[in-house]
């Protein structure tokens, strides 16, 4: 059922021999926009205690050898005939609320988000955690809000309003009724080589009488103009409304490019997206766009023009169609070899078999011609064995006050897709949220995690996975990974912690090449249960469950630290419809 | 078998499925509230004469108008099939592009406590379904859709008893917007 080898999917700039499958598409667009805009500025304040000191930010961009150009004989690929039918038994780790190496500090929560923008913002769920670390800065951006701060937490600018950053009216103008524009799944990325500092995000365009979607929807790129973040940023627009930017040809467009993931190599920029119809439910997979970042640096300079991007769409995976392709992000040195490698990984896990035991890598190849006027660029993807998996259930939560709902809600913990991937040391670290049987026998949400190696054979990509395992407590609940890793290859891997015995906790575990910790640190403790709108009855929640993640972020600063980042209930001020906040914490791993 | 497929740049073709639209009604008799079982999801569901005024329509209650008694004879099982989220972010209020769609063609199966089916109703082209039982203890299975890539929720356990309302059971496929 499954396939096997590389399967090379499209070539950019050079002629490529037809398929009789599933049609993969590629073609070249361009940016658009170029609206110069600022963060707040803030008065500084100090959000939360803590001993971090600031740290020196000095620019940082060593190339490893290249080590990835020689050509190695390729593993074979994983063909489950017989796909897993029993979810992953695990025995559990240990719990410590001590956290020796780490500090941290309260992000932005549902208060700031709501608040902002004198208050003509909605009420939101979930936060979506974007984070990146540079130049002495800490910038954090949530559904629907941004903010940027020292190291030590103190805030240097915002909150402010996504709408207001990227030059939007208010999202809900509360005096006049007026919708702006629908602004989500932000993330944001610090760029040692070119000194900049870049944010992401889904925008949908909506009708400003009736708040109706209009269908068109585009992934805004902000490109800050030099490395201070609360400095002028330049904002691009990348047209997702039909995917490649063409005419109508994809099925069920208009569409929306759903939850942009964001990568970067030496040369470029990478985003993926989740292709789905505006007016639903129709999928049409992941597309992956590729662009040179020091052009679009250049370009939010006012230097010239941004370069083209590079699009494909119609990725056929083993039995199905590719979703989620995850881009890296590089540590301590990027994969040179082929003119320049970007790496992704996604899950293989399609409906309806709700377990899998394979993984998928792909490339991006002769990424260093992304800067050229007509790119030639190759795209891969070869499917690898890997440690069983599966569509985890909603996650139970300790019980205690609730304020809006009158039922414990449970945190849905979405799917088994692949989240946030690192490149470092020459491996590929990610991880996805899973169904676990956990040693008194409850079916929990645990975390699958994978270290891997890339393998190269006569110019076609494989891959093997040289590190997996899971991460999961007795009886409650972990989800929502993101690992950070340094350059030698010692990482931290964040989650939210939750279940019978834990309210909504920020949690990490260290991890490295070779071993895993088996305790789990909390260190932002949760106050009390989420109890949010999504998921009260009241509000159309039939099932009690409520939004929860969608994602966490971390990232490796310049001195090798660990900042994680991801959603938790703080307590303190919250909302009538909401309660949840977010707890950013830099790790020596 | 490495095989190497190369596909060169052409217009994409994704496959999506289009929805079937289909009608079925089984006959049967009263019903009522519930109860769960282990491996599904358990509910509680008070028989429903007619929509609770008391509910405020939100992102996923706001679908087409619920049956009333003139439409589901007694003891009937109906409810609703909808795919969501639609988008990424839910908010208050609720987006009106955003409430979950109708799913037409979904196979809603009922099997008794031995585990033999005891009725199967497929969705409309409004989402509505409706199944007719025996007073008992069952298991409704939303089943899979072949060729989509909508996930099927998870079964639900109820209780029928003999009455002359029907019993609300409604499904929500996630179509793994985020």
């Amino acid at each position: 059922m499954a396939a096997s080898g590389a399967l090379v999917l499209g070539m950019a700039g050079t002629a490529a021999a037809a398929s009789p499958a599933l049609s993969t598409s590629s073609r070249e667009l361009s940016l658009t926009g170029g609206l110069t805009t600022h963060i707040t500025a803030a008065a500084p304040t100090l959000k939360a205690p803590n001993s971090v000191t600031p740290q020196s930010q000095a620019a940082s961009s060593e190339i490893s050898p290249n080590d990835d150009v020689t050509e190695r004989t390729p593993k074979v690929a994983a063909t489950p005939v017989n796909p897993p039918t029993t979810p992953p038994a695990v025995s559990g780790m240990k719990v410590s609320y001590g956290s020796s190496g780490a500090t941290g500090f309260n992000g932005l929560s549902h208060v700031d988000s709501r608040t902002a923008s004198g208050g003509n913002q909605f009420s939101l769920e979930p936060p979506d955690q974007g984070l990146c670390v540079g130049n002495g800065y800490v910038m954090e951006t949530i559904n629907d809000v941004l903010a940027v701060y020292r190291p030590n937490g103190t805030l240097v600018a915002g909150p402010t309003a996504l709408n207001a950053f990227l030059g939007y009216a208010p999202s809900i103008n509360r005096t006049t009724g007026a919708f702006g524009q629908f602004v989500t799944d932000p993330r944001c990325y610090w760029d040692a080589d070119t000194q900049r500092f870049y944010h992401t995000d889904l925008t949908l365009e909506q009708d400003p009488v009736t708040g109706a979607l209009t269908g068109n929807t585009h992934v805004d790129i902000a490109v800050s103009q030099t490395s201070d973040p609360t400095g002028a940023w330049t904002v691009f627009h990348l047209d997702t409304t039909n995917g490649d930017g063409t005419l109508a040809n994809h099925p069920g467009c208009p569409c929306l490019g759903d939850q942009p993931l964001l990568g970067f190599d030496a040369t470029g920029l990478y985003i993926t997206t989740n292709e789905f119809s505006v007016a639903g439910p129709e999928f049409n997979g992941a597309q992956v766009y590729a662009t040179s970042k020091w052009k679009l640096a250049a370009a939010a300079d006012n230097l010239g023009a941004p370069g083209v991007v590079v699009s494909f769409s119609g990725l056929p995976l083993a039995e199905g169609i590719a979703y989620s392709v995850q881009p890296a992000d590089s540590v301590g040195g990027y994969a040179t070899g082929h003119n320049g490698t970007e790496y992704f990984l996604s899950a293989l896990q399609f409906g309806p078999a709700p377990l899998d035991n394979r993984i998928a890598i792909w490339s991006l190849t002769g990424t260093n011609s992304l800067s050229r006027l007509h790119p030639n660029v190759n795209l891969q993807s070869f499917v690898m064995s890997s440690e069983t998996y599966g569509q985890p259930n909603p996650a139970v939560q300790r019980n205690g006050l609730l304020t809006l709902n009158t039922t414990l809600t449970l945190l849905n913990s979405n799917d088994d897709r692949m989240n946030q991937v690192v490149y470092a040391d020459g491996l590929l670290w990610s991880g996805v949220n899973t169904i676990v049987t956990t040693k008194d026998g409850s079916t929990r949400v645990g975390i699958a995690y994978f270290a891997v190696n890339p393998d190269w054979h006569n110019g076609s990509l494989s891959g093997h996975v040289q590190r997996q395992g899971y991460v999961a407590v007795n009886g409650d609940n972990v989800l929502f990974p993101a690992i950070g890793v340094d350059a030698s290859g010692n990482g931290v891997m964040t989650f939210t912690l939750v279940g019978p015995d834990y309210y909504p906790s920020a949690a990490y575990i260290r991890l490295d090449e070779h071993s895993t910790d088996n305790t789990i640190h909390v260190i932002g403790d949760g106050a009390g249960p989420a109890d949010g709108f999504t998921g009260d009855p009241a509000q159309g929640a039939p099932d009690n469950v409520e939004r929860w993640g969608d994602y966490s972020a971390a990232v490796t600063d310049a001195s090798g630290h660990v900042w994680v980042a991801t959603e938790y209930i703080p307590g303190g001020p919250r909302t009538a419809l909401a309660n949840w906040g977010t707890f950013v914490a830099r790790v020596s791993p | 078998m490495n095989a190497i497929r190369s596909i060169g740049p052409r217009i994409v073709a994704a496959a999506i499925a289009s929805l079937f639209v289909a009608a079925a009604c089984v006959a049967g008799s009263p019903l009522n509230t519930i109860l769960g079982s282990s491996g599904s999801t358990l509910v509680t569901l008070a028989p429903t004469a007619s929509p609770n005024p008391s509910v405020v329509p939100s992102v996923r209650d706001v679908q087409p108008p619920a049956p009333t008694h003139a439409d589901a004879p007694a003891s009937s099982v109906i409810g609703h099939i909808t795919a969501g989220p639609i988008c990424p972010v839910e908010t208050v209020p609720p987006n009106p592009s955003c409430t979950p769609k109708p799913v037409a063609g979904v196979t809603v199966i009922a099997t008794d406590s031995a585990g033999i089916e005891a009725g199967r109703a497929i969705s409309k082209a409004d989402g509505s379904y409706a199944l007719e039982l025996v007073p008992g203890r069952y298991v409704l299975t939303p089943q899979p859709l072949d060729g989509q890539s909508l996930r099927a929720p998870a079964a639900k356990s109820v209780i029928v008893q003999a009455s002359a309302d029907p019993l609300v059971v409604d499904f929500t496929y996630d179509t793994g917007i985020r």
